[in-house]
């Protein structure tokens, strides 16, 4: 698969990675997160950062849950314990 | 807000819009916000490929279709402004190509942008805007100045639409030299030439001299040719196999 340019939603995407870390969490969760730890972000941003690391296959998308989850790709409880 | 939501393309929707309304629930938008639900939907039609697997590549094909359209319109328009300056030359009366010529132009720099591949398609623009402006530049300066910046940016405008455009055709190399070489480079140094006096032994007829630039006509109708045929797509993006990760489960 040919890798998706990040360009502007480069610096959302390392915090959204970074939130993810502690553990899967929803959009609502993540925007939270996000301006905890590099200040307020647009929701269309956050949308567009999370459609590239889904693309990138760096996250993943549970469509199990509502509202859906997201979480790091081969993403392990165990190991982010 | 809902009409802000409606900017964003149909598949987009399907897969955030409960998503976004949960976001703008969560911390209604202040006017930044609300361009950046604006910028969003720009993005999102800019960038179908994160939400629908294979519309790069469409895109891309379309693109090069596109540059083929211009390639064969422009090919055929330089074709009849040649044939009808010869046959006005031999009248002896004159004809204003100016307009013409501008049109020619405009569908090769359309061909030649088209043809480009999108990560390049910034830089090859930029080459194209400086040419024009010098060459316009050359249009507007006093006769006697003419032919200093008006030749080489001839040479440069011409042989560098072409070439930029042939080299995204995918035909082999040694097909690309050909067009190139026998549509432009072989014609246009000898009409040059003949018309500063330099090749005595040709006739000196503008009009005939400047029907040995159909070629170049030729050239542009069968790299058109060949990219609406679908030789062109060699550069584009390779196709993903899927779309974005989704877990079910």
């Amino acid at each position: 698969m040919s890798a998706t340019r990040m360009g502007r939603f480069a610096e959302p995407a390392l915090w959204i990675l970074v939130a993810l870390g502690r553990g899967p969490a929803a959009a609502t969760t993540l925007l939270a997160a996000v301006g905890r730890l590099d200040g307020q972000v647009g929701p269309a941003t956050l949308i567009g950062a999370l459609a590239r690391l889904e693309r990138n296959e760096l996250i993943e998308r549970s469509t199990a849950d509502r509202p859906p989850m997201y979480r790091l790709a081969n993403y392990s409880p165990e190991a982010s314990s | 807000m809902s009409r802000l939501i409606g900017l964003y393309p149909g598949p987009w929707r399907a897969r955030y819009e409960a998503e976004l309304r949960d976001l703008l629930a969560a911390r209604p938008p202040s006017l930044v916000g609300r361009l950046d639900l604006v910028a969003g939907a720009l993005d999102a039609w800019l960038h179908p490929e994160l939400i629908v697997p294979g519309a790069a590549d469409r895109r891309a094909s379309t693109r090069v279709r596109l540059a083929g359209l211009a390639a064969v319109a422009g090919g055929a328009l330089w074709l009849a402004m040649m044939t009808t300056q010869v046959v006005v030359a031999s009248t002896g009366r004159d004809v204003d190509f100016t307009v013409a010529g501008w049109v020619v132009v405009l569908l090769m720099t359309v061909a030649a942008l088209g043809a480009t591949p999108p990560g390049r398609a910034r830089g090859v623009g930029v080459g194209i805007l400086l040419a024009g402006l010098l060459f316009g530049l050359g249009v507007v300066l006093p006769w006697d100045l003419k032919p200093l910046p008006v030749v080489p940016l001839l040479l440069v405008v011409f042989g560098g639409l072409l070439t930029i455009t042939t080299l995204r055709t995918g035909l082999s190399r040694g097909a690309q030299r050909a067009v190139v070489g026998v549509g432009f480079g072989l014609p246009f140094p000898v009409v040059i030439a003949a018309l500063a006096g330099l090749l005595p032994y040709l006739p000196s007829t503008p009009g005939v001299l400047l029907s040995l630039l159909w070629v170049y006509g030729v050239a542009w109708l069968i790299v058109g040719g060949v990219l609406l045929l679908g030789g062109g797509h060699r550069w584009a993006t390779p196709a993903s196999p899927t779309g974005p990760t989704e877990v079910a489960a």
